[in-house]
């Protein structure tokens, strides 16, 4: 049975030490087109996360089945039917959201994000680790995209999720230019501080082991 | 007393430093300036004022940023993110007052992106004044087409404008239209334009100082603009088209101050041939593909390659010998070996 | 190899697993389909949700499936069809509600789009509410966004010089053939539906 340790670390590795975009940087072509408004962001971010789950829950679960040498077809016909299914219920029953995603829906299928953490984790874990995985690495990729998207949408288009907030905008953030811009920056950003705290966490942690009490003090101090 | 001060060979002391060369290009800047203070006013020195003040507080923040100290700052300060700021006010439309943001924005961006990001003097990828304009061009297209101010002092000819600028008329609808004589567009009188770019009289003078200083060499600008000229004239299947096209929009300002820029162009004079054509034929061609003013994109364009060519095109390491005498070599060599083997041909029947 | 080795083969099984995998998720998606199918009604009633924000009746004045072969089209010049009309329908306000595609698009490619026909006493007085429904080859359909096409409204003739979406002329193209066919069309409309 899976521990709470176990499902801790699956959810940081998704949401931050393996986060897809600003780690990883998987996944760039929606990243690019989807957040020029936060919604977009959130939608695509959730349609990817549904398609993880179910897809790394069942790769995982035919992990044993599937021979090495025809992995990847098969887990691209795997990956193509949960869009497809994703495609039928966003028609069904969001239009709007499907109608506004547009030709990134079918993309999603050869999302490296879907593919990568399908390769890399559900094809050697059992089935709730993949699910774990599967849905924490979807979250991650959804806050990351809806960052991005608030940051284009009230530089570029003042407004934020629809709500207009100024009439002042720089067009260049709505522009492609900008989203590559804007993703370099977060990238950046998120790794400046992910690596700074990351060291902080591993200097306390080496401290507390090998060193004695006042001089682990001091480090944690630090 | 001074540290003991470390560099590398040749040791040889000059007299020209990164900060001299700047101060250069400001005074050849400064007949530019002054033609546009005459021409649109008190709304240019808002805007010039604005852009220098904007580029030299983006550098010394993010100087301070690194925590330096006033004095370290001031020590290293090379009037490079005067100069930006200059070029870029001189590129950019007079401003109403209202659109402050626009060249502050712009400024920020020039040096804070375009080069500091990078690196600091030196390390820029792009021309910093080129990047600052074209961010101002993507981001508030509407300001800049509709800002167009008339200039103070009315055409010397006849004019008869029907669009925003000499060069858009002339490429919308063709030589005819273009409106302003020839004398009117290199006085600069009566012309619709960015700050600096109306006034060729004044950039040429500035060009003629920096010729004088030996900051820029003569041939780069020359062959950018000529090229440029010649092929319009192809595309506009007239030689009318040489004149007007050279002196209007920003190609004069363009040419002289910002493709020589010695940071992005390439390290060597047979790839600097090259790269000026190939910017001359890429002026030309985009000009007429897109009926706007194009410069500013083409030199970014090209600045982007410069490493290419740099690459591809190498100067000739010291000491080897020159292609003409590589050539000559191999020939004789050629030769010995023809002559030897008939002498070994008639030797055998012999 | 002989056929028993064959079968025991890494290749055989390889191939099994794929046909495995292939049919299985065949036979999951159709029963999806079916379920999911979003038909012509349920289309209609999105738009006019769309529309008017609330369900209204509606009776069908012209389906172009139902008639079995295509009785109103436009052609250009050269002989070629730029248009035709897909569904007409009555709806309870006195409106028509028209789908109608429009050919000769980038790639000749189409766009299909809704439009309210408004009529007032029985006559004609302009299109309004242009929404898009499908397209076909189209790349730049996001430029077409509901602020560009609220411009699309009138009563006049349709043509590149009044109604042009910079950067995406084909498309706009297309899209004029399909209004176009749409105001010839509701014109033969006026004094009485029949």
């Amino acid at each position: 049975m899976m521990k709470p340790a176990d499902i801790k670390k699956i959810g940081m590795d998704g949401l931050l030490r393996n986060n897809p975009t600003f780690r990883l940087v998987l996944g760039t072509c929606p990243t690019l087109a989807l957040t020029t408004a936060a919604m977009n962001g959130i939608g695509m971010g959730l349609a990817v996360t549904f398609v993880l789950i179910f897809s790394n829950v069942i790769i995982s679960a035919l992990r044993k089945v599937i021979p090495n040498e025809v992995r990847i077809p098969a887990f691209v016909l795997i990956i193509a039917t949960f869009v497809t299914l994703l495609r039928m219920l966003l028609d069904k029953f969001i239009p709007s959201l499907y109608e506004s995603m547009g030709v990134y829906l079918p993309l999603i299928v050869v999302n490296c994000i879907i593919l990568g953490r399908a390769e890399s984790f559900a094809s050697k874990n059992p089935v709730l680790n993949s699910a774990f995985d599967g849905l924490f690495t979807g979250l991650g990729f959804t806050w990351a995209l809806t960052f991005m998207g608030v940051i284009r949408e009230v530089l570029g288009a003042g407004q934020i999720f629809g709500y207009t907030l100024w009439d002042f905008r720089i067009e260049f953030f709505s522009s492609s230019a900008g989203a590559f811009f804007v993703y370099g920056l977060c990238v950046a950003l998120f790794n400046l501080i992910y690596t700074k705290v990351e060291s902080h966490f591993h200097r306390v942690g080496f401290a507390k082991k090998y060193m004695t009490a006042p001089e682990a003090a001091q480090e944690e101090a630090k | 007393m001074d540290a003991i001060q470390i560099s590398g060979t040749p040791h040889m002391r000059k007299k020209r430093t990164t900060r001299g060369i700047m101060i250069d290009v400001l005074i050849a800047l400064v007949p530019a300036t002054a033609a546009g203070l005459v021409f649109f006013g008190l709304r240019a020195l808002v805007t010039i004022a604005i852009s220098v003040a904007a580029s030299v507080a983006t550098e010394w923040v993010w100087l301070l940023c690194k925590r330096k100290s006033f004095k370290e700052i001031w020590a290293q300060f090379d009037f490079s993110s005067c100069v930006t700021g200059l070029l870029l006010a001189l590129t950019l439309p007079a401003f109403e007052y209202k659109y402050f943001y626009i060249p502050l924005l712009s400024a920020v961006f020039a040096v804070g992106v375009a080069k500091m990001l990078f690196g600091g003097t030196g390390k820029n990828i792009v021309n910093p004044a080129i990047a600052g304009r074209v961010f101002a061009f993507i981001s508030f297209q509407s300001n800049m087409v509709s800002g167009w101010m008339t200039p103070r002092f009315a055409a010397l000819g006849n004019t008869v404008q029907t669009s925003a600028t000499p060069l858009t008329s002339m490429l919308g609808e063709g030589l005819g239209k273009i409106g302003i004589g020839n004398l009117d567009l290199f006085l600069g009188t009566g012309v619709t334009g960015c700050i600096g770019e109306t006034c060729k009289v004044a950039l040429l003078v500035g060009f003629a100082y920096l010729l004088v200083r030996r900051v820029v060499k003569w041939q780069w600008p020359v062959i950018y603009v000529a090229v440029t000229g010649l092929v319009s004239c192809a595309m506009g299947k007239s030689m009318g088209y040489f004149l007007p096209s050279i002196l209007s929009g920003g190609l004069l300002l363009g040419a002289i101050f910002m493709a020589t820029d010695y940071v992005t162009s390439p390290n060597n004079k047979w790839a600097c041939y090259l790269y000026y054509l190939v910017l001359g034929v890429i002026t030309a061609l985009l000009r007429f593909g897109t009926k706007i003013e194009v410069v500013s994109f083409a030199i970014l364009l090209m600045n982007l390659v410069v490493p290419l060519f740099n690459m591809y095109v190498r100067p000739r390491p010291f000491g080897a010998k020159p292609v003409v005498q590589v050539c000559k070599d191999k020939l004789d060599s050629i030769k010995q070996k023809a002559r030897q083997k008939k002498a070994a041909k008639e030797g055998e029947a012999q | 190899m002989t056929v028993k080795a064959f079968f025991k083969s890494k290749t055989f099984v390889c191939i099994v697993v794929l046909l495995c995998i292939a049919l299985v998720a065949g036979a999951l998606l159709s029963i999806m389909n079916d379920l999911l199918f979003v038909d012509d009604a349920e289309r209609v009633a999105r738009t006019v949700n769309n529309i008017y924000g609330q369900a209204m009746d509606y009776e069908i004045v012209y389906d172009e499936q139902a008639e079995g072969q295509v009785i109103f089209a436009q052609t250009n010049d050269q002989g070629q069809e730029t248009g035709r009309i897909n569904n007409a329908y009555l709806l309870a306000d006195g409106n028509y509600l028209v789908k109608s595609t429009g050919l000769q698009g980038y790639k000749q490619g189409s766009v299909s789009v809704w439009c309210v026909a408004q009529f007032a006493n029985d006559r004609f007085v302009a299109l309004s509410d242009v929404s898009v429904a499908d397209y076909d080859k189209q790349t730049l359909m996001s430029k077409f966004t509901k602020s560009v096409l609220d411009g699309f409204g009138g009563n006049q003739p349709y043509d590149l010089s009044n109604h042009l979406v910079s950067g995406a002329t084909y498309s706009t193209n297309a899209v004029n053939n399909a209004l176009n066919v749409a105001l010839a069309y509701v014109k033969t409309l006026e004094g009485g539906a029949e």
